[in-house]
């Protein structure tokens, strides 16, 4: 079963998805946060842009005059410029608490991480060191130290590690759902065997143990169902051919008998006319025994094909002959129109089978018209396939026939359709179809559909 | 052998009803010769008083079957044979037709059928012998025709000469007189098994035959066409 191999297939796919999804979704979220944020910074001064603006004047530093003093600090909570010696030469908005004399200690300290927890900033300028605070809490300051060959092996492997992970990761998918269908893959199995017509006894064990055994329970109940069905038709074909073969010869002594009493010229009218009819009677139930053993031969199966080049021409002419030569066909007549293709098709087909089909529809429009019918059969080859159609200028199928014949239901007022029903299984067997309908104006039309191989 | 009717034919049946049937049948018919046995036995005990000259056999006999029965018998001699049986799987007449008999009829039958069969595999198998016995001359109103000689004789003395073809057309005709012979069956019979495209060949030669043997060609009263099926010799075998 291939349903598993599509389905890990499509477990794997959609992990994998599932992982690169999350990792553009991490990325993503990165750019946008840094663009979001940088933007935000990107309207503060640079601290270089603002040492560089405080210029050393005759009256101490002051601001250039390009903007005033409140812009150039826009965002920023004070500054101070310290000498070297660590005393403060300038300030701006600088808090009480912070206006002393700084130690390089405390400079040191403060140029790595905050001052009385503001954030600052540190510019070695020429008049001295710009120490420039943004607001508390605005700021989040980490001071990093790797090893530089640390870092260069960090930057070369990062490509091959992310690869790496992948396909860890795929891996860890794929060693999971293998472990998971092994187990379903016996039950799987099982149901192809199962769909094959076959029996099953699947191991109870492993996470899959009950729905192995409800499919040996499911197989078990269909191979005694299979059984049951088998014996049954087995003995209704047996019985029908048992009693068909029972019945033929006291048959045969009737209808010998009742063709004896017929042509004895010494008796009078009235009996010969009775005993040609049982003769008449006699031939029908010949008739439907054949009908009933070939009918449930087809239905069960019992009826091997024996195809074989059939040339379709030839073939029809036979028929015809056959019929002008049986008792049945009367003063009836047959007209033969074949194309040249169907006149130059061979079918691969059971010829006693369709010689029996055509024999059926034949005798019937001769048979179920109380005068004499002309039948015409029209051969052709239609889309791929062989068609042949029957009619003739009687009375047409009543309605109640071709009613069974649609519907196929038969019940104790359904019409004897016993052989037409063995023409539809005949062309069935072959692949193809017999549809009974009305001829126009009158009478009765067979059309049979034999599909040919393709060339 | 004269006729087919002087053949001698060995029924073998359980059934004595259907025995007598198939016997007064025959003898009606005009076969004079006809024994009949009801066991397999009894079948063996007259093959070998003297075998005849076909055998009408059933299949299921009290002591045996008869496809062993065939089986034994065409081992001393092979007589031309017909089953007729209640059993009618298609295994049952592959294996009866394979053992080499002629024919296979189910039963039940028209007895008229199975006159007409007899009568065939006699044709058939004494072919030789009966066109030793009999000239092989149709009589066709007032034309004879001799296919020994391949010549139509017709009134005033005028005699007509048939080509190959003709006269081989004329004996598949004649071999089936009063029955329908279909092209195919025809231009098999004259051209062999590939005679695709001949059919307009045939038309030709019927049309000549019909010249030689018809009063009146355009209005034949013998060689009638049967349209779009093939053609049929009309009237019995008069020779």
């Amino acid at each position: 079963m291939k349903t598993f191999a599509r389905l890990i297939r499509r477990y794997v796919l959609a992990t994998a998805g599932i992982i690169l999804l999350v990792v553009a979704l991490l990325l993503g979220m990165t750019v946008y946060t840094g663009v979001r944020y940088s933007a935000a910074s990107d309207d503060l001064q640079k601290v270089g842009t603002l040492a560089e603006a405080l210029r050393p004047t005759a009256d101490g530093l002051q601001w250039d005059d390009a903007q005033t003093a409140a812009d150039w600090m826009q965002g920023y909570a004070w500054a101070m410029v310290l000498d070297d010696d660590g005393n403060i030469i300038w300030q701006q908005n600088l808090p009480a608490a912070l206006d002393h004399r700084y130690t390089a200690r405390e400079i040191a300290v403060f140029s790595r991480w905050y001052l009385a927890d503001y954030p600052v900033q540190c510019w070695a300028a020429d008049y001295g060191l710009f120490v420039l605070a943004e607001p508390i809490g605005s700021q989040w300051k980490y001071n990093i130290t790797t090893p530089q060959a640390q870092m260069e092996a960090v930057v070369a492997g990062l490509l091959p590690m992310m690869a790496l992970l992948l396909a860890v990761v795929l891996g860890c998918c794929l060693w999971f759902s293998w472990r998971g269908t092994r187990h379903l893959q016996a039950v799987a199995d099982g149901l192809d065997t199962l769909a094959q017509g076959g029996t099953v006894q699947l191991p109870a064990t492993g996470f899959a143990g009950e729905l192995a055994e409800k499919l040996n329970e499911t197989g078990e109940q269909l191979r005694r169902r299979n059984e049951i069905i088998a014996r049954r038709d087995t003995a209704r074909t047996d019985w029908i051919a048992g009693i068909s073969h029972d019945i033929r010869t006291p048959l045969a002594l009737i209808l010998g008998w009742g063709e004896q009493l017929q042509q004895d010229e010494t008796l009078p009218a009235a009996a010969r006319q009775k005993a040609a009819g049982i003769c008449t009677q006699s031939e029908k139930i010949r008739s439907l025994i054949g009908d009933l053993n070939l009918t449930s031969k087809l239905q069960y199966g019992a009826q091997p094909l024996r195809r074989r080049a059939v040339p379709v021409g030839a073939f029809l002419r036979r028929c015809a002959a056959q019929f002008y030569e049986s008792p049945a066909a009367g003063a009836s007549t047959v007209e033969l129109e074949l194309t040249p293709a169907a006149e130059q098709t061979t079918l691969q087909a059971d010829e006693a089978l369709l010689l029996r089909a055509m024999e059926n529809v034949l005798h019937n429009a001769a048979a179920h018209n109380p005068a004499p019918v002309h039948i015409t059969i029209r051969a052709e080859i239609v889309d791929a396939a062989l068609t042949v159609r029957i009619t003739d200028d009687g009375r047409g199928y009543p309605p109640a026939v071709l009613a069974a014949l649609r519907t196929g239901e038969t019940g104790e007022n359904t019409p004897h359709i016993l052989g037409l029903h063995v023409v539809e299984q005949i062309l069935a067997a072959h692949g193809g179809t017999a549809t009974f309908t009305t001829n126009t104006p009158h009478g009765a039309s067979v059309l049979l559909i034999l599909p040919l191989p393709m060339k | 052998m004269q006729t087919i009717y002087e053949v001698s034919i060995l029924l073998v049946d359980d059934n004595p009803d259907l025995l007598a049937l198939v016997s007064d049948s025959l003898r009606t018919a005009g076969y004079t010769r006809i024994r009949a046995a009801a066991t397999c036995a009894d079948a063996r005990a007259l093959f070998a008083a003297a075998p005849p000259e076909l055998m009408i056999l059933d299949i299921n006999l009290p002591d045996g079957d008869g496809f062993t029965l065939l089986r034994q018998l065409h081992a001393a001699a092979d007589v031309p044979a017909l089953f007729l049986s209640a059993r009618d799987a298609d295994a049952d007449r592959l294996l009866g037709l394979g053992l080499g008999a002629d024919d296979y009829l189910t039963k039940p039958f028209l007895m008229q059928e199975l006159l007409l069969r007899v009568q065939r595999i006699l044709q058939r198998a004494y072919r030789a012998e009966l066109r030793r016995a009999a000239p092989a001359e149709l009589i066709l109103g007032p034309c004879r025709v001799n296919l020994a000689d391949a010549a139509v004789y017709r009134p005033g003395g005028v005699i007509l000469p048939l080509t190959a073809t003709e006269r081989a057309l004329l004996q598949k005709l004649a071999d089936n007189r009063g029955h329908i012979v279909t092209y195919d069956a025809l231009c098999e019979a004259v051209w062999g098994a590939d005679y695709y495209g001949y059919e307009n060949s045939l038309n030709v030669h019927i049309r000549h035959l019909r010249e030689k043997i018809e009063e009146n060609a355009s209005r034949p009263q013998w060689l009638l066409t049967v349209r779009g099926i093939g053609y049929k010799l009309a009237g019995e075998v008069q020779a």
